[in-house]
């Protein structure tokens, strides 16, 4: 029960909320509480795992960003398509060109935060257009299907880190992608936790007056976390591709709301300086339980969004009415 | 002279406005000829402007008072689902109830429940003290996601007939849905300067704890706003509706970017407090013309999103370095003061 304690009321609670639903589900359906769905759901969820990590980081900040869907699919395509161009066929330049791009417009994105003062939502909601046209513009938007893949991205798409028999005796396995997931969780936990950028993060998303004052040059803290989420997204646009098999390059733009709705339901603070990266994890497993397991229940996937609502509001709603009331008996008023 | 440079440089983001609305009507001339401002192309342009602009009304208050409200066109899509189902008749048989009945069922249901979403915005935002842009990015989920539960991503059209002719119809040359955004814009631009709640509006974009301790009820008028905001979702889906004879889920949904530029290239500061009202009128007639005049050149979707983006930066771009040389000349005059 140690464990338990240690993490906040967020976290129990969407772990009550998981575990009660996997209960629900796997008693209408025996099929659910399978290794398939398991392994589906690593593989189904990674790109966004990894994309959310970025946005929790910017989160804990206290910004926001709109705009890491068009980053990461102009990195990814553009890659893919400079791959098939000159037959690259090496995973590592794949993923350094992609990584490349998705830092350029970053950095981008904080250099004009900075400039303008601005709401960053409203910044990198520009800059979501500016780089998606750009994308469309400059690579295009012919549509790749999976044969014309390059053999990397099949390779990355087929490979199996482990691999056994279901019960009808097909061979089922956990994906690769597990790999880069882990690396870009740990990654960040590092980060956060063991790092003073880490400190100055949170810092500047508490206050971000006292953090320049106790020494953190904030301008540059920003540009590095919206450099690191690029890197993030960088990744994630190779990620996709391969997940997806074949390229419909506008398929990705309009999921940056799904993301940022894990991260919110994890408990991270819209105001910045809090968040979890447990509880990033549990949005991001909750989002997909409803995204692949709606069906076993009896109802379409079209009512996911409902359920995502939900929990959505709930979770808002208790996180900030308890900072609210914290707030009211030191006399802040923040509306 | 000396008067016309004094308000120029009062209100200067009206200057560059304008400035901008003459140099694209200038650039249409040159390049499509005079005669493309005949009574057609003037007429199809209202009718498409009227529903954004009644949306970016709704935008526009929220950001005066320092917010910002993304659930906007999901409000709008929620509500015409809603009603399209009613007129029909899937809720009861219309034929026994009669045209006019069902129709105005229809408008009221479509009413009332964008104004309820709105005012459920406003709860979330003022009594639970959750910040803007995440609320309303959740409420934005949810309704989208009740629209997409019930219809299933379906669209749902085929209208009575009276109810179409609301939409196309003109009364001397003028569509009829322009009108009622002329209406709406009048309403609002007179509530804004001359009913208490318009400065309280004011008063709480520039300084929200000032106005706390000045006596205002904060958070009465962020919900009060934020219904009015659901209330122009409700009136832009009846337009939406009746134009276009058919209701679906994802519909406008370009409608979020243009609507929140069309607030900040009016002049409405995001961080709120300023801005004035006829700004967003003009600068929804703006988009309108360059959105003919994209269709015309035959640009892609994507390059006018490029395009769109691009604006919405350099129009924060012009506004920074506007206020900056705004607050030199005020740091200079202070200083003039102090040397005599």
């Amino acid at each position: 029960m140690k464990i338990w304690k240690k993490v906040d009321k967020t976290q129990q609670f969407l772990c009550v909320i998981i575990l009660v639903y996997i209960i629900v589900v796997s008693m209408r359906n025996a099929q659910f509480l399978t290794l398939t769905t398991l392994f589906n759901l690593v593989r189904s969820s990674a790109g966004t795992t990894i994309l959310s990590m970025g946005v929790l980081v910017i989160m804990i900040a206290g910004g926001i960003d709109v705009s890491f869907p068009a980053v990461a699919i102009f990195g990814g395509y553009t890659s893919l398509r400079i791959c098939m161009a000159y037959g690259i066929e090496s995973l590592f330049v794949t993923f350094a060109i992609s990584i490349l791009i998705g830092v350029v417009l970053g950095v981008v994105n904080a250099l004009l935060i900075n400039m303008l003062k601005l709401e960053p939502f409203i910044i990198t909601l520009s800059t979501a257009s500016v780089y998606f046209g750009l994308m469309t513009i400059l690579v295009g938007t012919k549509n790749v299907g999976a044969s014309d893949l390059p053999a990397q991205f099949k390779m990355l798409s087929s490979a199996k880190l482990i691999t056994t028999t279901n019960a009808y005796g097909g061979t089922i396995g956990l994906s690769v992608f597990i790999i880069p997931v882990v690396l870009c969780v740990v990654a960040t936990w590092f980060l956060l936790n063991k790092t003073l950028i880490g400190k100055g993060i949170f810092a500047m998303g508490c206050n971000n007056e006292a953090a320049r004052r106790a020494g953190f040059n904030v301008n540059l803290l920003r540009i590095f976390i919206f450099g690191y989420s690029g890197v993030l997204a960088g990744i994630m646009g190779v990620i996709y591709i391969a997940g997806t098999n074949s390229v419909n390059p506008v398929s990705l733009v309009g999921t940056e709301m799904s993301v940022i709705a894990c991260v919110v339901i994890g408990g991270a603070a819209p105001q910045g300086g809090y968040g979890k990266i447990f509880g990033t994890l549990l949005g991001v497993i909750l989002y997909y339980l409803f995204n692949q397991t709606l069906i076993y229940l009896g109802l379409s996937a079209s009512w996911q969004d409902f359920f995502m609502g939900i929990v959505l509001l709930f979770s808002i709603i208790s996180t900030s009415y308890q900072r609210r009331l914290k707030d009211r008996k030191n006399f802040i008023f923040t509306e | 002279m000396k008067k016309i440079r004094e308000y120029l440089g009062r209100d200067i983001s009206m200057v560059i406005l304008f400035g901008f609305f003459l140099a694209i009507c200038l650039l249409m001339i040159v390049s499509f000829g005079t005669n493309m401002f005949n009574g057609t192309t003037l007429a199809s342009m209202a009718f498409q402007l009227s529903e954004v602009a009644v949306l970016a009304f709704g935008m526009a208050l929220c950001m005066l008072l320092g917010g910002i409200d993304l659930s906007i066109v999901a409000i709008a899509n929620l509500a015409s689902l809603v009603s399209a189902m009613i007129l029909t008749g899937r809720f009861f048989d219309t034929e026994k109830i009669g045209q006019p009945i069902t129709i105005l069922a229809a408008v009221a249901v479509a009413i009332l429940l964008s104004v309820l979403c709105g005012f459920i915005n406003g709860v979330i935002i003022s009594k639970f003290s959750v910040s803007p842009i995440v609320a309303t990015l959740s409420t934005m989920t949810f309704y989208s996601g009740i629209a997409m539960g019930i219809t299933g991503g379906n669209s749902i059209g085929g209208y009575p007939s009276s109810f179409i002719k609301f939409g196309n119809g003109m009364i001397a040359g003028i569509p009829m849905v322009f009108i009622v955004a002329v209406i709406v814009f009048v309403v609002l631009i007179l509530a804004l300067d001359h009913t208490k709640i318009g400065h309280e509006i004011h008063y709480i974009g520039e300084n929200h704890t000032a106005s706390r301790f000045t006596g205002i009820d904060n958070e009465k008028v962020i919900m009060k706003v934020y219904s009015i905001s659901g209330l122009m979702a409700g009136i832009a889906s009846l337009i939406i509706m009746a134009r276009s004879d058919s209701a679906r889920c994802g519909y406008g949904d370009t409608y979020q970017l243009q609507v929140i530029m069309i607030s900040v290239l009016g002049g409405i500061s995001p961080s709120g407090g300023k801005g004035r009202l006829y700004g967003v009128f003009i600068a929804t007639f703006c988009m309108q013309l360059m959105q003919t005049a994209f269709t015309l050149w035959q640009f892609s979707p994507y390059s006018k999103k490029l395009i769109w983006g691009m604006m919405l930066l350099v129009i924060m771009l012009i506004n920074m370095v506007q206020e900056r040389v705004a607050q030199q000349a005020k740091i200079r005059e202070m200083q003039a003061k102090r040397a005599v």
